[in-house]
């Protein structure tokens, strides 16, 4: 079990409407989350339920209507976009469903893209690609490929490296084998297992009860409330079942 | 975030979708290319104008007796008592036409002081034989476009005779044709200019000549050299209270006055038309980028949540705005050097009574110029790509990132 430190993030009553014309959404009614430093947690709900508002604000791309999001000691909710920009940058890294690579930069620019936003030189930010790729299960002769040229399972460790490459306290992981076959779904979740063990904090939203069970906390989060925490059960991660097809 | 990354990030963005850039740096190039084009042809004409008339001499001023009026001594003495006059002295001039080789050539005949001659126009030089002597009727200098014909060889040499045929018109309005003959003392070196005064294809004879072998009467006109130029709009102020409208002036000054204000106007003229040109460029990136934005929102999106700034944003849509406008420039600035060459080449065909000048004159085009239109091209890619590229900075970035 990695090491759990102090709190990376906090979440006090965030409530999130959605106002379209006089029509009101409620996206998140009121939720408490605190993520400790190594830890690696699930968040599982049906769609609707808020999940990926719920992410939305742990990883300050959005404002809550009420609440606190405690960062690095501060109210997100307070801050500047720019000051919520610099922290997205070094504190957290984004890994979403459906990749978001950008097709038109290599796969090494993208991975590159954190540490351009700090103005690191580009001799140690691929050095830095480079570790993050092979952090991540990658291959260092997918560099000078286009995203579109790999698997979608290849292409969603190049996401990851993405991610890793600002060295991040935090990874946002938004239902990261959504798009994946199972294979790949595989890989993707043992490398996240991977990366916690060596004491990486992973967050990420799934609906995937057998990727939920490979974390070490499960959130259920229904009509944008957390009604529960579980315990997982590790005999059912993907990674330790059989798929249907190739049982005997 | 480093420049070079800037640049490069923007030149990947522009080449992913190549003939809308292409076409949008088309529309950017129009507007620099006809500046730089027409600003430098008129430029060169005007510049070539003005040089011939600095090498005539900004000093001299000409009078010439409307009808039913002349000048005589007196007129000379009072105007060589004016103040500022330098010296003054008066022409006769006319038209004939002599055997140039195989061919007929139609010359100017100017009768004139010697020495005034070649001091009212220091760029007049020899260059065979001597001056003759004022004094001597029976010679003359010729220019060089009648001692040579036009495929170079000689057509005459110094001792040689040379004979005009001269057409005057009598009173009584019967035309008089007169064969007169002189020796040729000097040629003239090349001159090259035409625009005002054809030296190269001028006869010069001394006054006596003109009055005691071709038979004139009258002064043509009155040669007036001042001490300065800036003398000369004085002088001619005093000419015009004096003889009120007996007399037309020309001064070469005040011909250069006219050039430079004439040539100003059309230049401001290109220039406006060409802000024309720039506007609908701005709207061309604008259109352009704003198409890109949209298309680009869930990527923003993702680079927002990257950790990019709105500023960094902002850069990197206004970089791509000043990559296609920079190209266009350099594009454009080229084409309009190459146009302006090309369109000069043709010549300009001054026409004045029955002679026609063809005159050349290279485009003056000066670096200051050209980097002013690039400036003026770089700032269509800044203001066409501003707004589109605030918006794209203002997308939060949970919205940018739901766009489908």
């Amino acid at each position: 079990m990695p090491s759990i430190g102090g709190i990376v993030i906090k979440l006090i009553g965030v409530k999130k409407v959605y106002v379209t014309g006089t029509v009101k959404t409620w996206g998140l009614r009121g939720v408490d989350l605190e993520v400790y430093k190594g830890e690696f947690i699930s968040i599982m709900g049906p769609s609707g339920s808020g999940k990926t508002t719920l992410l939305n604000m742990v990883g300050l791309l959005d404002k809550p209507t009420e609440g606190k999001i405690i960062i690095d000691g501060r109210n997100a909710a307070e801050l500047a976009s720019k000051e919520l920009a610099y922290l997205r940058n070094r504190k957290i890294g984004f890994v979403f469903q459906s990749f978001n690579l950008i097709n038109r930069y290599t796969v090494l620019e993208n991975i590159e893209l954190p540490l351009m936003v700090r103005g690191v030189p580009r001799k140690i930010r691929i050095e830095k690609a480079k570790k993050a790729l092979l952090m991540a299960g990658g291959d260092l002769s997918w560099l000078p490929k286009r995203p579109i040229q790999l698997s979608g399972g290849q292409q969603q460790r190049v996401a990851i490296a993405r991610a890793l490459a600002g060295e991040p306290e935090i990874i946002l992981a938004d239902e990261p084998t959504g798009n994946l076959d199972r294979a790949s779904s595989r890989a993707v979740i043992e490398t996240f297992v991977r990366l916690n063990k060596q004491g990486q904090t992973i967050v990420m939203v799934t609906h995937d009860p057998e990727v939920a069970n490979c974390t070490e906390k499960i959130y259920l989060l229904r009509d944008g409330r957390i009604i529960g925490v579980k315990d997982p059960d590790f005999g059912k991660c993907i990674l330790r079942t059989v798929p249907p097809t190739t049982k005997r | 975030m480093l420049i070079t990354d800037v640049l490069r990030l923007a030149s990947k963005a522009l080449s992913e979708k190549k003939t809308r850039a292409i076409l949008t740096i088309i529309g950017i190039m129009i507007g620099p290319m006809a500046l730089v084009m027409i600003n430098g042809v008129v430029s060169g004409y005007s510049n070539y104008i003005l040089q011939q008339i600095k090498g005539l001499g900004e000093n001299l001023i000409v009078i010439t007796p409307k009808e039913n009026f002349k000048l005589g001594n007196d007129d000379l003495n009072y105007i060589k008592s004016l103040p500022g006059v330098a010296d003054a002295a008066p022409f006769y001039s006319t038209q004939g036409e002599v055997r140039v080789g195989t061919k007929k050539k139609t010359v100017f005949i100017y009768a004139v002081s010697y020495s005034f001659l070649f001091k009212a126009i220091p760029s007049l030089k020899i260059g065979e034989g001597s001056i003759p002597a004022d004094s001597d009727i029976s010679k003359c200098i010729i220019g060089h476009d009648i001692a040579y014909t036009s495929m170079g060889t000689r057509a005459y040499s110094i001792g040689d005779v040379i004979t005009i045929k001269i057409y005057r018109v009598k009173s009584g309005g019967k035309l008089e044709i007169k064969h007169v003959s002189f020796l040729v003392e000097g040629i003239l070196k090349k001159y090259g200019g035409a625009a005002f005064l054809n030296p190269d294809q001028t006869i010069f004879i001394s006054m006596e000549a003109a009055k005691r072998i071709i038979g004139i009467s009258q002064w043509t006109g009155i040669l007036i050299l001042a001490k300065s130029p800036t003398l000369v709009n004085n002088i001619t102020e005093t000419l015009k209270q004096s003889y009120g409208g007996n007399i037309d002036i020309v001064s070469f000054l005040a011909i250069a006055q006219i050039t430079s204000s004439i040539t100003g106007a059309i230049n401001f003229m290109t220039f406006a038309a060409s802000l024309a040109a720039f506007a609908v460029a701005i709207a061309g990136v604008a259109a352009t980028m704003i198409t890109s934005v949209i298309e680009r929102t869930k990527e923003i999106g993702v680079m927002k949540a990257l950790g990019f700034t709105d500023g960094q944003v902002l850069m990197l849509i206004i970089a791509e705005g000043i990559v296609m406008s920079l190209i266009g420039g350099v594009i454009g600035v080229s084409l309009g050097i190459v146009g302006a060459y090309m369109l000069a080449s043709r010549g300009m065909v001054i026409h004045a009574g029955t002679t026609s000048i063809l005159i050349k004159a290279n485009p003056a085009i000066s670096p200051e110029f050209m980097g002013l239109t690039m400036i003026m091209t770089i700032m269509i890619g800044v203001a066409g790509s501003i707004f589109p590229a605030y918006r794209a900075a203002k997308i939060p970035p949970a919205v940018a990132l739901r766009y489908e």
